[in-house]
């Protein structure tokens, strides 16, 4: 869609916790995990997240954008538009799914500004006005998704970086919940490296069918976590 | 106000160090413009919890009954204020548009963001009026030590005028140094308690934000 001489710069763009995606205000229900005394130290951290991504971010999320991404470059919006509604339903609590929608819309938002003036980036407004119209939630992983292929970002790139995003959020609300220091944070960052590839370089030939997620007593915790009286973040 | 169908809903941030009185304002704030025709929306970004969204939800829609309950919306920000209304104010503007689409007749929706003690600003994205508001038991000093909150915003308020005596705040120093920072630029003292200064805000806000000169108290008096 977009002539791009070096996709790792936008990469560095979309992952940067300075993008305005709004994930700042998520920890994914680690705030009450905490406050429960069911996560107390960083290698729980890390635990915590390793499990998250195995059961739930790529079993889920990376095919979900895996699919989206070859939808977007098909140019085919009917399949991007089931996709986009299957992950939707596939997230029980409800602050989850207003959190990848409200966070999807404004990436949109974001990226459609970037764009402006780019030839072919018609898939993007075709999209926001699905959104727009109700036709379709905009989920993030999705949105992500039309971003990548915009910038010319490849799948593997594009996968890595929702997953490193996804751990650099968790170990960021861990750091503001005051379980963890700062140097923990990096550390946990760097052993999630190994396992994180691993997962990417599996490489698995996926059906539609084949995206899963098994996280119940995480999902309890968020469901629980929404009706908190006291708690810094949305989820 | 009008009823027609607006695009463009006049946004107000409202920031200030926890316990300056913020929530109270806009509590004492919205009975006066909905007297003038005026119809808000709240948003409440909180550092923790959603408590001041669930007052509001209580003292101006389940007891005074002048707004819906669902124009009154709380965010958490994630121990991350100053980030929720400036450098990525995305959430904020996701729940503008849900607002928006709720009551698309909307005139002003109120954002506002409890933080530090100076350098709380708003995105222009977020609000096209920023008020900055202050109280005097922090200490007389406040307005003279600065700060983008105090410097930039649109309006500086000084409010609790009522606890000068009793916290040893002279209320002159601050008036001279609140001139001084500001410049040019406008500030005035408040009492939320007794709704001293209220009127004159609206004022302010119905001419600087919202450009009708007709809801202006002296054009409603009449």
């Amino acid at each position: 869609m977009y002539m791009n001489t070096n996709h790792e710069y936008h990469l560095m763009q979309l992952s940067d916790s300075f993008f305005p995606s709004g994930m700042f205000s998520m920890s994914s229900g680690l705030e009450l995990l905490i406050n429960n005394k069911k996560i107390t130290n960083w290698n729980d951290v890390l635990t915590f997240i390793i499990e998250q991504i195995e059961f739930q971010i790529y079993p889920c999320d990376c095919t979900v954008l895996s699919f989206a991404l070859t939808g977007v470059k098909n140019n085919d919006l009917n399949t991007v538009v089931n996709i986009d509604k299957k992950y939707y339903s596939m997230k029980f609590a409800k602050e989850i799914r207003n959190s990848s929608t409200r966070s999807g819309k404004q990436v949109l938002n974001s990226i459609i500004h970037m764009m402006e003036n780019h030839d072919n980036s018609d898939f993007l407004y075709e999209f926001n006005k699905k959104i727009e119209s109700k036709e379709t939630p905009g989920t993030y992983p999705v949105i992500l998704a039309v971003g990548a292929v915009c910038l010319g970002i490849p799948l593997e790139s594009i996968t890595r970086m929702l997953l490193y995003s996804f751990s650099s959020s968790i170990v960021s609300a861990a750091i503001r919940l005051g379980l963890i220091q700062h140097l923990d944070a990096q550390k946990i960052l760097k052993l999630l490296a190994e396992p994180i590839n691993k997962l990417i370089l599996t490489n698995e030939e996926k059906n539609l069918e084949d995206i899963w997620q098994l996280t119940p007593l995480t999902e309890i915790y968020q469901m629980n976590h929404e009706r908190n009286e006291s708690r810094m973040f949305m989820t | 106000m009008q009823s027609s169908k607006k695009t463009n809903t006049a946004k107000l941030g409202i920031g200030g160090p926890v316990g300056s009185g913020k929530t109270r304002l806009i509590e004492v704030l919205v009975p006066v413009l909905k007297k003038r025709g005026i119809r808000c929306g709240i948003i409440s970004n909180d550092v923790i919890s959603k408590e001041d969204a669930e007052r509001m939800k209580r003292t101006l829609a389940t007891e005074s009954k002048l707004m819906p309950e669902d124009l009154i919306i709380g965010i958490a920000t994630g121990g991350c204020p100053h980030t929720a209304v400036r450098e990525d104010p995305t959430i904020n503007l996701a729940v503008i548009e849900e607002i928006q689409q709720k009551d698309p007749t909307l005139d002003l929706i109120i954002i506002e963001s409890g933080g530090d003690n100076v350098m709380t600003t708003f995105s222009p994205a977020l609000a096209d009026y920023f008020i900055y508001i202050i109280d005097v038991s922090g200490g007389d000093k406040y307005p003279r030590k600065g700060g983008l909150g105090i410097q930039t915003c649109d309006l500086l308020v000084i409010n609790k005028t009522d606890l000068a005596p009793h916290v040893g705040a002279n209320l002159d120093d601050m008036e001279r140094d609140a001139k001084k920072i500001r410049i040019d630029k406008p500030y005035q003292f408040l009492n939320c308690k007794t709704g001293e200064g209220i009127e004159k805000l609206a004022d302010r806000i119905i001419s600087d934000l919202l450009f009708d000169k007709e809801l202006l108290k002296s054009t409603v008096d009449k």
